[in-house]
């Protein structure tokens, strides 16, 4: 399909049946938590979750049914798909959230399910620590599918050709570890796996050696490696991970979550023993140059405002709260208000700044990323180069990423492209925030961790917030969560239904 | 584009959205039909009824106020002779000035009690659910958000508590008499209540969570159709 040509049945109904087995997907996922809550005899949960499950898979199935088999699949197709698969799945998964009776509205509901799915982790969910346990697991789960990708499910089971590279790359996703993107998604979940093991274990221990029951140890480990390494920012608690008042427990969920921020490709390529690329890659030296300015920015700040005044404190809040904003997890070790009313201006900033930049491209984490923060520097290196070069001069560079690469102009457009809507995006939802009356700081804080999906809040996100602003947090975690590229594809598919040519 | 490709006419398009829009308000009916049982008023109302939505969440103006980055604070000439009666947000909105003040705090004890060496932390939660109110879903007034402080407390205390709140429980209600520390050097905790006295206030209760008769009817008719569906979609495609 071509955006410029009217779509064809056949492409509609590629679209559709994609996007079905997209629901159907989630929809089964909620089969999880609802024989967790069978089992702890939380009925009404149980039932609510069966509800959504079978409402998903219903819809599904009548998809399966009325619609052809899957033709051959183009790249647009699997945008597209993509793109409604993360407006449409949310539907799906609020269901269960709004018969919880924690939610005052289906909008609140929505806004918590797409939070969970594009791992933004804000919430507007009511009395948390009186939500049921299956329900809180199915909040978690949500990060997990979103996090991994749903695309990648479908992808795992169902799709190839073109279209799954579509989809692929229409979740956000750039890398291509392994020939196909089948077998890059099963990488993806086996590594996952190995991870959730390792992780969760070394949770619980650290949960039970912090006064915690086994059981509970056990549940709170699984939820928040999920939030972790999916650097998603649900927690069990209302108060977020300063519950818990475990200095092990921060120590565990700063390595899970610098290992959320890291692509896969890195994994892979760590998994083989490749460990020099951690020195050489381009977003590891990235990352490493804006974690220590922001942790310097950060130190400064809180030492200068009198809020820590021993290095111990001082080391434990800030590193734990700038690898939270950097990997956009957004756990708070403290609680969230006191990051306005507490911290003085310039930490603040420098979580600002960390949840811009982001993690990782090709990881579970949201921002403009590492890569393109890399590409644009280059640029701007390469320009200033030129200028002191004669007019013929051509200035030619590289860079490691994975492997080892020749700067393009085209690289540098696309990155810079990128990193000028996301830079749009924080600045929209923060005049958003103004528009309804709250501080510039505290708008542009809230904004930017809606749409780099990191979920640290400053307390706009509430209950309590006006319709428009919540709307307005819905878009920017949609369209960061996509980077843009599907949501542009399925705008474009949308024009070309109405005015396309024949 | 495939060459054999068949434009979908505008009108049939019109069509498909229609039909999804209807699907989408069906979806959000259906969820708000099978809403659990109970009076869209409830137990909180009588307290909160003429205040705006969430008061907890309001901003609380300090009595004295906080410096920022780059300015010198404000010292507080005098402190109350006795303990002042607390909200978390009075807490966490003015963390200066009642660091280290002794102060009456409310609330709920939620979550669980970790014991250490230093003592039992816990969780007292003061939004409109956790402490004399009644927390969710045994009602419909959503008009409290997610607020409670640390608290640190001596072990003989933490022994007197009966139940924590928790998903089906709502816990005991503590007023307890302690000191806010914005920092606490001993442990680096933040912002968090040392305990030195507490007194019940309200006993905890199993929560009597209403019902909602539909759904394990929905739930049924879903999963039937859902199957039927499947099993005729892997015939059909079976004989195909």
């Amino acid at each position: 399909m071509t955006l410029a040509f009217r779509p064809g049945v056949r492409d509609l109904s590629n679209v559709a049946v994609l996007v079905s087995r997209a629901i159907a997907v989630v929809s089964a996922a909620m089969l999880v938590p609802a024989a967790f809550g069978l089992a702890l005899g939380e009925t009404a949960s149980a039932a609510a979750l069966v509800v959504g499950a079978c409402i998903g898979l219903s819809l599904a199935a009548v998809a399966a049914m009325t619609l052809p088999d899957l033709g051959e699949i183009g790249w647009g197709d699997g945008m597209v798909a993509s793109g409604l698969t993360w407006l449409f799945a949310p539907l799906v998964c609020a269901v269960p959230l709004f018969l919880s009776g924690h939610f005052d509205s289906f909008l609140d509901a929505y806004f918590d399910a797409m939070s969970g799915l594009t791992c933004a982790g804000l919430s507007v969910l009511q009395d948390l620590d009186h939500l049921p346990d299956s329900m809180n697991l199915w909040r978690h789960v949500m990060h997990f599918l979103g996090g991994q990708g749903i695309v990648l499910v479908v992808l795992t089971f169902f799709a190839g050709g073109g279209g799954a590279v579509g989809m692929y790359a229409g979740e956000g996703r750039e890398d291509k570890i392994l020939p196909n993107v089948r077998r890059t998604a099963r990488f993806i979940w086996r590594a996952s796996l190995v991870y959730f093991v390792i992780g969760s274990t070394a949770l619980t221990i650290a949960l039970a050696a912090a006064g915690m029951d086994l059981a509970s140890s056990v549940f709170h480990a699984v939820n928040l490696f999920m939030a972790a390494f999916d650097t998603g920012g649900f927690s069990p608690r209302s108060s977020s991970i300063g519950y818990y008042h475990s200095a092990p427990v921060e120590a565990v969920l700063i390595v899970l979550m610098v290992a959320g921020a890291l692509s896969f490709a890195l994994h892979y390529r760590l998994w083989q023993g490749g460990a020099r690329e951690l020195l050489r890659n381009i977003e590891t030296r990235v990352l490493a140059v804006t974690s220590t300015a922001f942790l310097v920015m950060m130190a400064i700040g809180l030492v200068g405002d009198g809020v820590y005044t021993d290095l111990t404190s001082l080391l434990r809040r800030s590193l734990f709260q700038l690898v939270s904003a950097h990997s956009g997890a957004g756990f708070a070790s403290v609680p969230g208000v006191l990051f306005s009313s507490g911290w003085g201006l310039l930490a603040p900033g420098a979580l600002i700044l960390a949840m811009t930049v982001g993690g990782m491209s090709g990881s579970t984490t949201g921002g403009i990323k590492a890569i393109r923060i890399g590409l644009v520097a280059k640029m701007l290196g390469v320009i200033s180069r030129q200028s002191s070069l004669p007019r013929d001069a051509h200035v030619v560079t590289s860079y490691h990423h994975m492997q080892r690469q020749d700067f393009s102009s085209d690289a540098a457009r696309a990155a810079t492209t990128v990193l000028l809507l996301f830079l749009f995006l924080y600045f929209s939802g923060t005049a958003m925030g103004l528009l309804y009356g709250f501080p510039l700081e505290e708008s542009l804080f809230e904004s930017t961790s809606a749409a780099a999906g990191v979920g640290l809040s400053v307390g706009i996100t509430a209950p309590s917030m006006p319709d428009g602003l919540m709307l307005t947090y819905i878009a920017q975690m949609y369209l960061g969560r996509l980077e843009f590229i599907s949501a542009l594809a399925l705008a474009g598919y949308v024009g070309a239904m109405v005015r396309g040519r024949v | 584009m495939s060459p054999e490709r068949t434009p979908v006419p505008r009108l049939t398009v019109t069509g498909y959205a229609l039909v999804g829009l209807l699907l989408l308000i069906g979806l959000i009916a259906l969820s708000d039909a099978l809403r659990l049982e109970h009076p869209a008023t409830g137990p909180l109302t009588p307290e909160v009824a003429e205040e705006d939505i969430d008061p907890l969440r309001e901003e609380v103006p300090c009595p004295v106020a906080a410096g920022r980055e780059g300015t010198d604070r404000e010292q507080a000439t005098t402190l109350p002779a006795l303990p002042q009666e607390v909200t978390s947000n009075q807490l966490y909105d003015c963390p200066q000035f009642y660091d280290g003040q002794t102060i009456l705090y409310t609330g709920e004890v939620v979550g669980a009690l970790l014991a250490r060496d230093h003592g039992v932390w816990s969780q007292l939660n003061d939004d409109v659910y956790g402490d004399v109110g009644a927390p969710l879903p045994t009602h419909r007034d959503f008009r409290g958000g997610n607020a409670g402080v640390g608290v640190l407390l001596p072990a003989d205390i933490a022994a007197t508590v009966g139940v924590v709140g928790g998903p089906g429980f709502h816990g005991d209600v503590l007023r307890v008499t302690g000191r806010f520390q914005r920092v606490d050097e001993a442990t680096g905790e933040v912002a968090i209540i040392r305990v030195a006295s507490a007194e019940l206030v309200q006993e905890g209760r199993a929560l009597e969570v209403p019902d909602s008769p539909a759904r394990p009817v929905v739930a049924s008719i879903a999963a039937l159709i859902a199957l039927a569906v499947t099993v005729v979609e892997r015939r059909s495609r079976t004989r195909r």
